[in-house]
């Protein structure tokens, strides 16, 4: 999959599980920049993304991650 | 560091002695503003002085006596030079110091608590108050690292800055001892009461066996020794003195600790040819004689000063008398 | 306090002179030097374990450092870990069966302190270490090369004593570039100061009243008991971010500003926001390395897996201050609420997003729900006992014929008269104000720019407050007089 590929299907998944219908991510994005995205609810996104995916991530990759595009590049490793 | 730098590095450490210079004037106003604040140990030091000439008995101890025995009360110049957790390194000390300005001193009545020989005032709750004894009569603390505290040299700093502070508002003149008396006497305020049943009896021998430690006995036994061998080479004659105990305290005292303690005072009695009068249990004091379970209020210090006095002239009037009659008398009074 | 004293100051004075007239490349050094002496200084036995242990997250942080990967690592990393965390927990356990077991037989020290078994500051630079691990382990960032680095990030003075607990990324990017800078000086003196006004102007005296109410709290009304309990909120929040302020500063001095460790945590909407405010530095900690971890192992239970995850973290929380009950409990207490709200938060969001007249009560009470929430589990935290908390809990309903509701008397609450209470309540409202306003740059800059003046001024009334309403140098009373 491309990056932007990645990108339009991870922003899907980010808006069901934040609520945000018109959330836009970019590569920089953090969790400081998205309402609701905390410790509690990073997991949600972690679960959302890997049934999106269909692909199951370490807790060693997903504490690698420092911003949306690390994980866009994580996805991309995973699927090919 | 490049010149600028170093500059306002300079410049700012000018701006900090700059701001701590009012701070320090302060603190010396507030040292010299202490030093004129009445507290115990300046209260007994300066009305000493001025009664040195006629003094007769000299009382001294930790609190016990010091709320207990009334100089005032005492037949002839008596002064109380106890004080709150005073040891007997300091009332050595305090005698050592003070005796050759006491011409007419004939006796002196040293205090044994249930702790007086297993404690040391630098291994206590109110250690603090060692800096009293060095501030303000400049006896030597026992221990060298000690001497190296803030509280040795500056008042403030031994009161608390709060305490200073609150002198500063009332122009350092209201007195930190209200209650002690011109003699040396702490009048308990009337209304304190502090209950005298098992679990109060239990709580107060908590708080002395804190501070007690079986590896105090030998030096202040020895301390012992040395104020006799002083004393007695005087001629001056010494009274160990046993204050009033509520009976529910003497039921918690361990008698392994108190009967060491009473013996060895009783041998150095019989050694040095002194007197020791117990009056731990004694019937004549009430309940509503004692502040706690090891203290006497106003009243009861009033009441027991007359027992005690009492004790010692019929003590006097039997020297006097160097019969047989007052031979068995003397030993009669030794048992507790 | 025993480090409050003039040693410790002077100790820092001379630092603070070495370091200045040092040249750059040796400035590191000379806080190594002086992070080991102070700590000699406190603790010989204990300065070995700080180096041992800090030599076990050297080698290991080197041994699992990225490219390499694979199962070896793995198990070094966590062997080293639990190595670590075992010396720590070993010596809370001795700690917590001396206490247990009625430590009267240890000699006590003029001023009454008992030595604690756990060796100073063990419980910050552990987590410090084990946490840079974990980072080198994950691919976050970089083993460290050089031991001495390593050894002063261990070590810190100023944060050695009761953290915060800086992250390596933070603490190495600012040792690396020690400048000398008046104005972080001026700004770390600046915090310093407050930090003491905070810790004797109102913790101090705050913890005489909340002490008399624990100690007996049958003797106590029910109204007194929950001020009490406000009051001890308050206390620990004064107290905490008063050390965290002095710790700062103390770092400030020498170019390197540890994290924060309290944002406005009473303005907190729900008691998840709350601990997200609250002692920062350990409750990061312990998502990053505790919680998330184990969130992703059982992120295949569900909201089982997310209670689950938030008990143990909250529970962690509770005894890593100690190994008791009461810890224990203060833990549980946090975790099922936060639990709950975690539980209910996206069903609770949906019910008040229709109701807009009712969403803004809520943001008004929110707050206040959650301060006396957070009150009441602190209630098992500072209880002796966890019979005595039981019963500060049973005494808090009110009962008939009990005491009386108010007493005019407040000599039963520690001896605080009503004026001294309300001058307390005052110093807190100003405290609060500049928690507030050193968060807003244009605040921060207009104080700075006035004249100098009256921020010295300010300065002055801070420091006679301190002394004036603090107990600086306090000392026991068996009977108070002098």
């Amino acid at each position: 999959m491309t990056h932007d590929e990645v990108k339009a299907q991870l922003t899907e998944v980010f808006r069901q599980v934040f609520d945000q219908p018109t959330l836009a991510l970019e590569d920089a994005t953090t969790a400081k920049d998205v309402e609701g995205w905390d410790s509690l609810t990073h997991i949600n996104l972690i679960v959302a993304a890997e049934k999106a995916f269909r692909t199951r991530f370490t807790t060693r990759e997903v504490q690698a991650l420092a911003n949306v595009g690390d994980f866009i590049r994580l996805i991309q490793k995973r699927c090919g | 560091m490049p010149s600028s730098d170093r500059q306002s590095i300079l410049g700012l450490w000018a701006r900090l002695l700059a701001f701590s210079a009012p701070l320090l004037a302060g603190w010396l106003l507030l040292e010299w503003g202490m030093g004129r604040v009445p507290t115990s140990h300046s209260v007994k030091r300066d009305r000493l002085a001025a009664l040195a000439g006629e003094v007769e008995t000299v009382i001294l101890g930790s609190s016990e006596a010091y709320y207990g025995i009334v100089p005032k009360r005492l037949t002839g110049s008596a002064f109380s030079l106890a004080n709150s957790s005073q040891s007997l390194y300091y009332d050595d000390a305090l005698i050592e110091h003070l005796l050759p300005r006491l011409p007419r001193l004939r006796r002196v009545i040293v205090p044994i608590s249930y702790f007086t020989l297993y404690f040391q005032l630098y291994d206590h709750e109110e250690s603090w108050r060692q800096y009293q004894y060095a501030q303000v009569w400049g006896l030597p603390l026992q221990r060298p690292a000690d001497r190296l505290s803030l509280r040795r040299f500056s008042r403030v700093a031994l009161y608390t800055p709060r305490v200073a502070i609150q002198e500063l508002f009332h122009r350092f003149r209201m007195s930190l001892a209200p209650q002690v008396d011109d003699r040396g006497w702490y009048h308990v305020p009337e209304a304190e009461h502090w209950g005298l049943g098992p679990a109060e009896a239990r709580g107060r021998l908590a708080v002395h066996e804190s501070f007690m430690h079986e590896a105090y006995f030998g030096p202040n036994a020895a301390v012992l020794r040395r104020l006799l061998t002083t004393l007695r080479g005087r001629g001056v004659d010494v009274v160990f003195v046993t204050t009033p105990v509520w009976p529910t305290y003497q039921a918690g005292m361990r008698p392994e600790l108190w009967n060491r303690a009473r013996s060895t005072v009783e041998q150095l009695a019989r050694e040095y040819g002194a007197l020791y009068l117990s009056f731990l249990h004694e019937p004549r004091m009430r309940a509503e004689d004692f502040l706690d379970c090891d203290h006497l209020n106003a009243q009861g210090a009033l009441r027991f000063t007359a027992i005690l006095d009492a004790s010692l002239r019929a003590r006097d009037e039997a020297a006097a008398r160097p019969t047989a009659e007052a031979a068995a008398a003397h030993a009669g009074e030794l048992a507790p | 306090m025993p480090f409050v004293s003039l040693s410790t100051g002077l100790f820092v004075l001379a630092v603070l002179a070495v370091f200045q007239l040092s040249p750059p490349r040796l400035r590191a050094v000379v806080l190594l030097v002086a992070s080991y002496a102070f700590y000699l200084a406190w603790s010989p036995q204990g300065a070995i374990w700080l180096l041992a242990v800090s030599a076990v997250a050297y080698l290991a942080a080197l041994a699992v450092e990225r490219p390499r990967a694979g199962a070896r690592q793995a198990l070094v990393a966590l062997s080293a870990v639990a190595c670590l965390l075992t010396v720590l927990l070993g010596f809370k356990l001795a700690d917590a069966l001396r206490a247990h077991l009625g430590a009267g037989g240890g000699k006590t020290g003029g001023d009454g302190l008992v030595a604690a078994l756990l060796p100073l500051g063990m419980s910050y630079y552990v987590f410090k270490l084990v946490g840079y691990l974990l980072d080198v382990y994950w691919g976050r960032r970089p083993a460290v090369h050089s031991f001495a680095a390593l050894a002063l990030y261990a070590s810190f003075f100023p944060q050695i004593v009761a953290g915060p607990i800086e992250r390596p990324d933070d603490f190495f990017a600012q040792v690396e570039r020690l400048e000398l800078d008046p104005e972080g000086i001026a700004a770390g003196l600046r915090r310093i100061l407050f930090g003491f006004f905070k810790k004797f102007a109102i913790a101090d005296r705050l913890a005489v009243l909340v002490g008399a109410a624990h100690a007996d709290p049958a003797t106590h009304s029910a109204l007194e008991l929950f001020i009490a309990a406000d009051l001890f909120a308050l206390q620990m929040y004064a107290d905490f971010s008063g050390f965290t302020d002095i710790a700062i500063g103390l770092g400030q001095l020498f170019g390197v500003k540890g994290p924060e460790n309290f944002q406005l945590p009473f303005f907190a909407r729900s008691l998840p926001e709350f601990w997200r405010r609250w002692h920062m530095s350990l409750t990061s900690w312990l998502t990053d390395y505790l919680f998330t971890p184990l969130r992703m192992a059982l992120r295949d239970f569900g909201q089982a897996g997310l209670a689950l995850a938030i008990l143990v973290n909250m529970l962690a929380i509770g005894v890593w201050h100690g190994l008791s009950l009461t810890y224990a409990a203060f833990g549980l207490f946090n975790g099922l609420a936060l639990a709950a709200s975690a539980l209910t938060l996206s069903r609770r969001t949906a019910f008040y997003r229709t109701r807009p007249r009712l969403s803004k009560v809520r943001a008004v009470l929110a707050p206040v729900v959650t301060f006396h929430l957070f009150a009441a589990s602190l209630i098992l935290f500072r209880a002796n006992s966890m019979a005595s908390a039981l019963g500060y809990f049973a005494h808090l309903v009110p009962a008939r014929g009990a005491v009386p509701a108010f007493r005019h008397d407040w000599g039963q609450l520690g001896g605080l008269a009503p004026r001294s209470l309300l001058v307390i309540l005052l110093t807190a409202v100003v405290m609060e104000a500049i928690h507030w306003a050193r968060g807003e740059p244009r605040a921060v800059e207009r104080f700075l720019t006035l004249p100098r003046a009256l921020r010295w001024g300010a300065y002055y009334a801070a420091v006679i407050a301190t002394l004036a309403l603090g107990e600086v140098g306090a000392h026991a009373f068996i009977y108070a007089q002098f």
